[in-house]
């Protein structure tokens, strides 16, 4: 059973410049109570390209401020003369997967980005994302984000958006076997990484229980049939690679 | 340590990167973007993953020890660049799964331990829990030097008397300028005398 608890919130708080250009102060902090314990933590922008809006996972906070031992991808952690920071996307994880908050994190994430804008970095958003995956799923904010192709595989990547046109907070990754005219019932690839995705593909898949799909409707379907063609560049290169090997078994 | 790059193939390595077009940017991002959907990553890194395998590549042109140095054959040809900047990427992909971990350690304010240095970092917490230890450690003190004193031979008795002054803020046991062995025999007979009293529950 859950104790009680508050948060949790993100606040907007000046902070003091770190002194280092590429850890930026966001004038945010995230706070939350328990019974034993509350916390305000600032947070930063790591920015190494200097890039203007962060990524969430370049979104930090300094390592002596934390409540709770942590685990998080070694490249998101940033080693600065002063000390480390450590993302927040791991601190919120641990947070919830320990049961020290439970505000829905719909809302959480919600308010982080209403209060910091972030870079999306999407490169291949569909032009007309609405209708791709069953309405109940979409009402609830998931939406496809980007659409890969692979050779024997299409690759959905599934995103919450807060808002509509908001950056999409990245949730899962399913793959699509196809064949000419066909495309499988697919599979929700576990994701390796520590991140917000852990407690958004749970929630996910409180309302998305069987195959991915099963989530995906008429139109969806076809919209990821258009990506299991194969390209005129790709059958060119199969039939060279077809010839090739005919070439070499022949000598 | 590796073989820095010779003049030649370092400007050859930069012609080649230098030499990418638009479209082959697309397609390497386009393969990170495959890489990480297949490792059930978000596609949204790609951009990122692709700009640290330039990093990387660029970090090799200058350093012997860090970054990568492709060879000869990698440059011989763009196709044979695009190629090993396909490898480069799966090394960046595969590499960023790694995990890191950053413990918190709780400790009394006035607790300063040397031992940190092992730990990501350590937190200087004071709740009721290290109250209830600092309790605990001054009831075992005050049982515990009175029976070392008592079954101690004469000669441990000065390393003793300066353990009981770090007690409360150290494990170790100093030296106090005697020889390293009666640190080590004061320990076992602490040991003993722990152990008949049940140990440190």
């Amino acid at each position: 059973m859950h104790k009680p608890s508050l948060g949790p919130y993100f606040t907007e708080t000046p902070s003091k410049p770190t002194g280092n250009p590429k850890i930026i102060p966001l004038h945010v902090s995230i706070e939350w109570a328990t019974p034993d314990h509350s916390q305000s933590t600032p947070l930063f922008q790591h920015s190494p390209t200097g890039a203007s809006r962060p990524a969430l996972h370049e979104i930090v906070f300094r390592a002596e401020e934390l409540p709770c031992s942590v685990r998080c991808q070694e490249f998101q952690a940033v080693d600065a003369p002063a000390g480390a920071y450590v993302p927040l996307e791991a601190l919120l994880v641990t947070i919830y997967q320990n049961g020290l908050v439970s505000r829905p994190i719909f809302d959480v994430l919600a308010e982080l980005s209403a209060l910091v804008p972030m870079r999306s970095s999407v490169s291949n958003p569909p032009r007309d994302p609405e209708g791709l995956l069953l309405p109940g799923i979409e009402k609830r904010g998931f939406r496809v984000a980007n659409v890969v192709a692979g050779e024997d595989q299409v690759f959905v990547d599934i995103g919450w958006y807060p808002e509509r046109n908001s950056t999409p907070f990245h949730t899962c990754v399913c793959a699509f076997a196809h064949t000419p005219g066909k495309l499988s019932e697919g599979e929700w690839i576990p994701s390796p990484m520590i991140g917000v995705h852990q407690l958004l593909v749970t929630e996910l898949r409180r309302i998305a229980t069987s195959a991915p799909g099963k989530a995906i409707t008429a139109k969806g379907r076809q919209y990821l049939q258009e990506f299991g063609e194969p390209t005129t560049a790709q059958i060119r290169a199969k039939r060279i690679r077809h010839e090739e090997s005919a070439d070499s078994g022949a000598g | 340590m590796k073989n820095r790059l010779t003049p030649e193939q370092a400007s050859q390595i930069q012609q080649r990167l230098s030499s990418l077009a638009e479209n082959d940017c697309t397609k390497l991002r386009q393969f990170a973007e495959r890489r990480l959907a297949r490792l059930g990553a978000s596609t949204s890194l790609a951009e990122d993953v692709v700009q640290r395998a330039f990093q990387t590549v660029l970090i090799g042109l200058e350093s012997a020890d860090e970054g990568r140095r492709p060879a000869p054959k990698d440059v011989a040809t763009p196709e044979n660049f695009e190629k090993y900047m396909f490898s480069v990427i799966a090394s960046v992909c595969d590499a960023m799964l790694r995990k890191r971990e950053f413990q918190c350690i709780h400790l009394p304010i006035r607790e300063e331990r040397e031992d940190l240095g092992e730990h990501e970092r350590g937190v200087a917490i004071a709740s009721p829990e290290s109250v209830r230890v600092q309790a605990h450690v001054a009831d075992l003190k005050q049982t515990l030097f009175p029976l070392l004193r008592s079954r101690a031979h004469w000669t441990l008795i000065p390393t003793i008397a300066a353990w009981e002054d770090v007690f409360e803020h150290s494990d170790r046991i100093p030296a106090a300028g005697r020889h390293r062995k009666y640190v080590g025999e004061v320990r076992k007979l602490a040991a003993e005398i722990v152990n008949d009293l049940g140990g440190l529950s």
